[in-house]
């Protein structure tokens, strides 16, 4: 199994196509955190918007990036689409821990903050929730469901909306809220975690989704 | 031994019926040809043998460890050369990196893949990605080898060398399925040939055509013996081996390492 891991992550790194989401991550961060004196808590509230928006692109980006025929081939060497499935969802996950490191020090760095461990801890976890149902959304708009890729944009965008404005529709406007409503860290650490196992949870339901709906195409 | 058995198989696509009611089975040693018009669900049939499709019906039985695949256009836009593609490949068949860059140089050699095998796999072209293609299938010698009109856009050489490296497979105890429209590469090749007319198997039939070899002994090779061989005919001007169309490769190979001398190949009719 490392050995596909090995493979698709080099793939990807060669492919280049994780470019474009990390650069827009980065220009999101300067934009939306640069010279921010508030509490660490709300510029990280911010990074996980920019968390969810370019983690569903780069989901979608790396998944696409297999070739369809390649896939059959690694599909038939593997002998399980879910086995090859979650060895592309480590990949993105691998690729996600460059941004969220940038997501916790960008703000640090540039802006003007008390840190404490536990504002660094509640960011890791509440980055990572965002992460974790972008990534969601990003393998259920990706080729293996929606191969028609203007249909796929316009349904990541919808969901993407539809996850930042319905209030339980999934853990990422509770995991802002809670950011935003000025506890210390120790206060958010219990929501937060509870928030982003439940990211976790829907991440695997998400892979399973895929997984049934691109062997049903078969 | 029985490698693949498809019973009563059909196969929908909503509403439209690519299969129906197919029974085939593919043993271990076997090369078989499925043959048909375009659309007749040849390639539904592959798939469906190596998993890569889920019958609508019926069943579909496998027993093969380790299956490879080698698909009817093979593309791919990789910046990865293709040593190294074979390299991942193989060590995702779960051989060393060692065994895997050693046999995939063997194969791309074998198969002369122009350009060498440091050429990146988005710059290959359609013959060579192909070769790319049949190597990693290889990597690892499969218990079930399932091709999808493998010839297509190989050059004349790599004809021959395909042809040889599907029987020397089949000989190790693969068993081996492909479709092809040519008549001539099926006859050569197959040893069994089975037909697809719109989704449905007409009566399979045996593959008839036989080789004769006319060879000069060189040294000691007991081809009564041989596998494959169903008749030795020893003259003064030398031996005559008479084998399936198919297996007569292999044997001219083994004819040349053991320095016997090739006068002639002749296909001929059974009687």
């Amino acid at each position: 199994m490392s050995a596909l891991y090995r493979y698709l992550l080099t793939s990807v790194l060669l492919s280049q196509r994780y470019l474009p989401p990390t650069l827009i991550f980065l220009a999101a961060m300067a934009v939306g955190t640069t010279s921010d004196n508030g509490p660490l808590q709300s510029s990280y509230s911010f990074c996980v918007l920019a968390m969810l928006v370019c983690t569903t692109w780069l989901t979608v980006s790396i998944v696409n990036h297999e070739d369809p025929t390649q896939r059959k081939i690694t599909l038939v060497m593997i002998g399980s689409s879910l086995r090859v499935l979650t060895m592309t969802v480590a990949v993105v996950i691998t690729w996600c821990v460059p941004l969220l490191l940038i997501g916790l020090v960008y703000p640090i760095v540039t802006g003007k903050h008390v840190v404490t461990a536990g504002d660094l801890a509640v960011g890791a976890a509440a980055q990572l929730g965002a992460a974790m149902t972008g990534v969601a959304i990003g393998l259920l708009c990706s080729r293996l469901v929606i191969p028609r890729i203007g249909v796929a944009m316009l349904t990541a965008a919808a969901a993407i909306l539809a996850v930042l404005l319905l209030r339980w529709i999934s853990p990422i406007r509770p995991i802002m809220t809670v950011l935003s409503d000025e506890k210390t860290a120790g206060a958010n650490a219990v929501p937060l975690t509870l928030l982003a196992v439940l990211s976790a949870i829907l991440l695997a339901a998400a892979v399973l989704a895929t997984k049934l709906l691109a062997d049903r195409k078969e | 031994m029985e490698v693949v058995r498809l019973r009563k198989v059909s196969k929908r696509f909503g509403r439209r019926e690519i299969l129906a009611d197919v029974d085939l089975h593919l043993n271990a040693g076997e090369l078989l040809a499925l043959v048909g018009a375009n659309g007749s669900g040849k390639s539904t049939v592959l798939r469906l043998m190596v998993g890569l499709s889920r019958p609508s019906a019926g069943t579909v039985h496998r027993n093969a460890a380790v299956v490879s695949y080698v698909p009817d256009v093979f593309t791919s836009h990789d910046r990865l050369s293709a040593s190294a593609y074979l390299r991942h490949m193989g060590r995702i068949r779960g051989l060393s990196t060692r065994t895997a860059r050693d046999r995939s140089l063997e194969l791309l050699d074998r198969l002369a893949l122009s350009g060498g095998a440091d050429t990146p796999m988005r710059k290959l072209s359609k013959g060579n990605a192909q070769k790319v293609a049949l190597a990693q299938a290889l990597l690892d010698p499969p218990q079930l080898l399932v091709l999808d009109e493998p010839w297509a856009g190989l050059d004349a050489t790599a004809h021959s060398t395909l042809r040889e490296l599907l029987t020397e497979t089949a000989e190790q105890g693969a068993a081996v399925a492909f479709t092809e429209h040519s008549a001539e590469v099926v006859r050569s090749t197959a040893t069994r040939v089975c037909e697809l007319d719109r989704g449905k198997l007409t009566s399979p039939r045996q593959q008839t055509a036989l080789t004769e070899l006319h060879l000069l002994p060189g040294a000691d090779l007991d081809w009564d013996h041989h596998a494959d061989v169903l008749e030795v005919r020893r003259t003064e001007a030398g031996v005559t081996v008479l084998l399936p169309t198919g297996t007569h490769d292999a044997a001219l190979l083994t004819a040349l390492n053991h320095g016997w001398s090739v006068v002639s190949v002749r296909q001929v009719k059974p009687e």
